[in-house]
């Protein structure tokens, strides 16, 4: 229901069915046609947008050379390298800010103030202290991509069910069971749903940081392709680029189901 | 059979008040195909006369919410038809206004209740007249001067009189009403139900009021459509002959109301386990 | 919620922010560290350089640019996500390149929009505009998609015209959903004003900034990065404000069922 947006973790929107199948097929197809054609008639001259078979000729000869695996490597690598610290640092300050009124009430106008500085706008300032390095990647990375998540388990562990902690209670279960069993399983779709987010965010911040600072991975390729005028290698690199976040949402949807086949959501999404 | 009147054919008898207003002829809905086909409704017909009171009861899961449904040309029938004021049903009549059962859902929560009395009378009123027709509708319903107030911050009966109000500023020539005190509480209903009654003789409305409710069916008709379980006709139409005006001591403390009702039970008991869905 | 509570609340909630300022103040007072400037320097070039006549230069054009594509991004959004919410068939259509497409880290457009348009603010919005209208037409194709029977029923059986149905049911009851698409739309837009700027204008906060970077004005840096923060939080501070009238009526719901 639309009115819960606000309580709710989102995971994955509903899974939606196509009504005609081939429909989405057939459009890929169209415009992949209408874009060769384009090039090969030259509308669109070559030196602004090749014609697709070039493009993806280029990206088939790319998938053969390892190097070209190094550079996604560099980008995959430092996307889960933040998100990684995400989840380490964001977890105890989640916790600290659920859990205590006093510790939320002073970070409130901090975090209320970090929270919408654009990532991109530290580039500059991590470009001079660390120069176009990994860790200015990752601090990048970290910091643009931590709110998410943090918004989302600082909410979930607001909202996990008093009444379940309490059934907890009276069924005496220890300390640890009830952390275990109840609040940790509770806060996992909030969590998916940070750390899918997060998980975006994180692969627009690597991207940005190599585009702009220079550092390694697929960004960096790309402004090199563009400058030494490789069009196909850049439109290759740009579709790769694009293949990652598919990949990215493919991932956190697969991972969901399993992990959450109680949550209505899913079941819903099952039963329909 | 037990019928003890059929109307229905009764345009020619030339008094004003028996003019025929809804006409359902061998209505039929079947849900899916092939193996899977289930008949909910199996021939339905009746007829309603101009400024009647119609309760349609059965027992549940006899299709009552697909045949209002098919009146009101929001679903069209998979055979037969529904005559309004003479034309085929195909779409929902200008003439005719629903209140539905889930009032908490089918009024807009965005807009004031003044506002979703107005929408529907945008395209059919000038401004000037709009305004008198809700505050009238408003007045009728006890409402008066809460058109301000936005849905969710009535009470439930409050939000059903309010439906209740913009179907009567539509001005239709028949209410159609799909179990509408299904979700108040008792004593609400019981305003709702003389509410509903007064409304209809100020209006001088045809109101086709659909119940799973006995007493309230017999309380409110004139005559009571009963129809059978799964898949669906009608059983019987027994036409109510209790006095009006009603009056929720008196009417039902009538003897007569007590064997209108113990017969509408029996037929509904009896519809129940002839049913294909009980049998099953 | 008496004087003396809002009092003390207001402490707890101030207590952190000053206390951060007053050691960033302090221990950057004698900093001699090129990279780290004394907070006092830094607040003086801002004030020089974003609180004179001098700001218009940089500020004016991006923040006018940030707006027209975020306004194009977002009506389009919402139109386009209509259409797709209300046509099945239209959905089935663009869905495989939608979801490319939103899947692509929007920077990577970068070099496609200089290709296209050179350094000109057309790119920029161009590349607003193209980056950050898939989270609005995807919520609010989801958010049409949601409208229950009832309120169907009800538009139908009331004859509501076309009009009537798309601004007075479907799109209010989509709302809550495309506003918080919107919300994704505008932190995007701003990522990609400063990214675009960075990369390709002549003028501009996000030129400023790299430009600063590069010539080694590092109070000059960190300044632009302080001022892009406040540009940041005011933009989402409008948008939320303005979240809050449009919505209100959800708020009042939410509140009452509570309650």
């Amino acid at each position: 229901m639309a009115s819960v947006v606000t309580t709710a973790p989102g995971l994955s929107r509903p899974a939606w069915r196509p009504a005609v199948p081939w429909l989405g097929l057939a459009t890929v197809v169209a415009v992949l046609a209408i874009w060769e054609l384009l090039g090969r008639t030259g509308v669109i001259p070559a030196s602004t947008l090749p014609p697709a078979s070039d493009v993806f000729l280029r990206l088939g000869e790319l998938a053969a050379i390892p190097a070209f695996w190094a550079v996604v490597w560099e980008t995959v690598s430092s996307a889960l390298a933040g998100l990684g610290l995400v989840v380490l640092l964001g977890v105890p300050l989640a916790l600290a800010i659920g859990l205590s009124a006093f510790v939320r009430d002073s970070t409130w106008l901090v975090l209320e103030f970090l929270r919408p500085i654009p990532p991109v706008a530290m580039i500059p300032l991590g470009l001079l202290l660390w120069g176009p390095t990994e860790t200015m990647k990752l601090t990048l990375i970290t910091f643009g991509a931590i709110w998410p998540f943090l918004v989302q388990m600082v909410d979930g562990i607001r909202q996990v069910d008093q009444a379940l902690v309490d059934t907890a209670r009276s069924y005496r279960l220890t300390r640890w069971q009830t952390i275990s069993r109840i609040v940790l399983p509770s806060l996992l779709p909030f969590a998916a749903t940070g750390l899918r987010v997060a998980a975006a965010i994180a692969l627009i911040v690597a991207v940005v940081t190599e585009l702009i600072g220079g550092a390694a991975g697929l960004g960096r390729e790309i402004v090199v392709a563009q400058s030494s005028g490789a069009l196909p290698q850049m439109y290759a690199l740009i579709v790769t680029a694009g293949l990652l976040g598919l990949l990215t949402n493919a991932a956190f949807s697969a991972a969901e189901k399993p992990l959450l086949f109680w949550h209505p959501r899913i079941r819903k999404d099952q039963s329909s | 059979m037990g019928v003890l009147t059929m109307t229905g054919m009764t345009e020619n008898t030339g008094a004003a008040a028996l003019e025929v207003i809804l006409e359902l002829q061998g209505v039929e809905k079947a849900y899916g195909s092939g193996s899977t086909r289930t008949q909910v409704l199996d021939g339905v017909d009746f007829a309603v006369n101009r400024g009647e009171f119609i309760c349609v009861v059965g027992p549940s899961g006899s299709g009552k919410t697909t045949l209002l449904r098919c009146i009101a040309g929001l679903m069209p029938p998979s055979g037969g038809r529904t005559l309004f004021e003479g034309d085929v049903v195909t779409e929902p009549p200008a003439k005719l206004a629903v209140v539905f059962q889930d009032y908490s859902r089918s009024l807009l929560p965005w807009m004031t209740v003044r506002r979703n009395i107005e929408l529907p009378l945008k395209n059919k009123f000038a401004r000037g007249e709009r305004a008198e027709r809700i505050e009238h509708a408003l007045r009728s319903v006890g409402l008066a001067g809460k058109g301000d107030l936005y849905p969710w911050q009535m009470s439930g009966g409050m939000q059903q009189r309010a439906a209740i109000a913009r179907g009567l500023a539509y001005q239709p020539d028949v209410l159609l009403m799909d179990e509408p005190f299904a979700a108040v509480d008792a004593q609400t209903r019981i305003d709702l139900e003389d509410l509903v009654l007064d409304i209809q003789r100020e209006y001088n409305t045809t109101v086709l009021f659909v119940t799973h409710d006995i007493d309230e069916a017999v309380y409110l008709a004139d005559r009571v459509v009963v129809l059978s379980g799964a898949p669906t006709t009608v059983s019987h139409e027994i036409p109510v002959d209790l006095p009006r005006p009603r009056d929720q001591v008196q009417t039902k403390l009538d003897p007569r109301f007590a064997q209108l009702r113990t017969r509408i039970f029996e037929l509904i008991q009896n519809a129940k386990s002839s049913s294909v869905i009980n049998r099953a | 919620m008496n004087a003396g509570r809002v009092l003390s609340k207001g402490l707890v909630r101030l207590w952190l922010p000053v206390l951060l300022v007053a050691v960033w103040w302090y221990a950057s007072a004698d900093s001699s560290n090129i990279y780290f400037p004394p907070l006092a320097t830094i607040l003086e070039t801002f004030q020089r350089d974003w609180l004179t006549a001098r700001a218009l230069d940089d500020l004016v054009p991006s923040l006018t640019k940030l707006v027209i594509g975020f306004l194009l991004a977002a009506f389009g959004g919402i139109a386009l996500g209509t259409l797709l919410g209300l046509s099945p068939r239209v959905r089935s259509a663009v869905e495989p390149i939608m979801q490319f497409l939103r899947s692509l880290p929007p920077p990577v457009l970068l070099p496609i929009g200089l290709l296209l348009f050179g350094i000109t603010g057309a790119m920029n919005i161009f590349i607003i505009v193209f980056g950050a209208i898939w989270p609005t037409v995807l919520n609010t194709a989801d958010g049409v998609r949601s409208l229950p029977p009832e309120l169907r029923d009800m538009a139908r059986s009331y004859r509501l015209g076309f009009r009537q149905r798309l601004f007075a049911v479907v799109l209010p009851n989509a709302a809550p959903q495309i506003f918080s698409g919107l919300r994704v739309t505008l932190q995007l837009s701003i990522i990609l004003i400063v990214v675009s700027e960075m990369v390709a204008a002549v003028d501009g906060v996000g030129f400023y900034v790299l430009n600063s970077q590069q010539t080694f004005a590092v109070a000059e840096t960190w300044a632009g990065t302080l001022l892009l923060g406040v540009i940041g939080y005011l933009t989402t501070l409008v948008f939320l404000l303005a979240q809050r009238r449009v919505l209100a009526w959800q708020t009042g719901m939410h509140q009452t069922r509570k309650a």
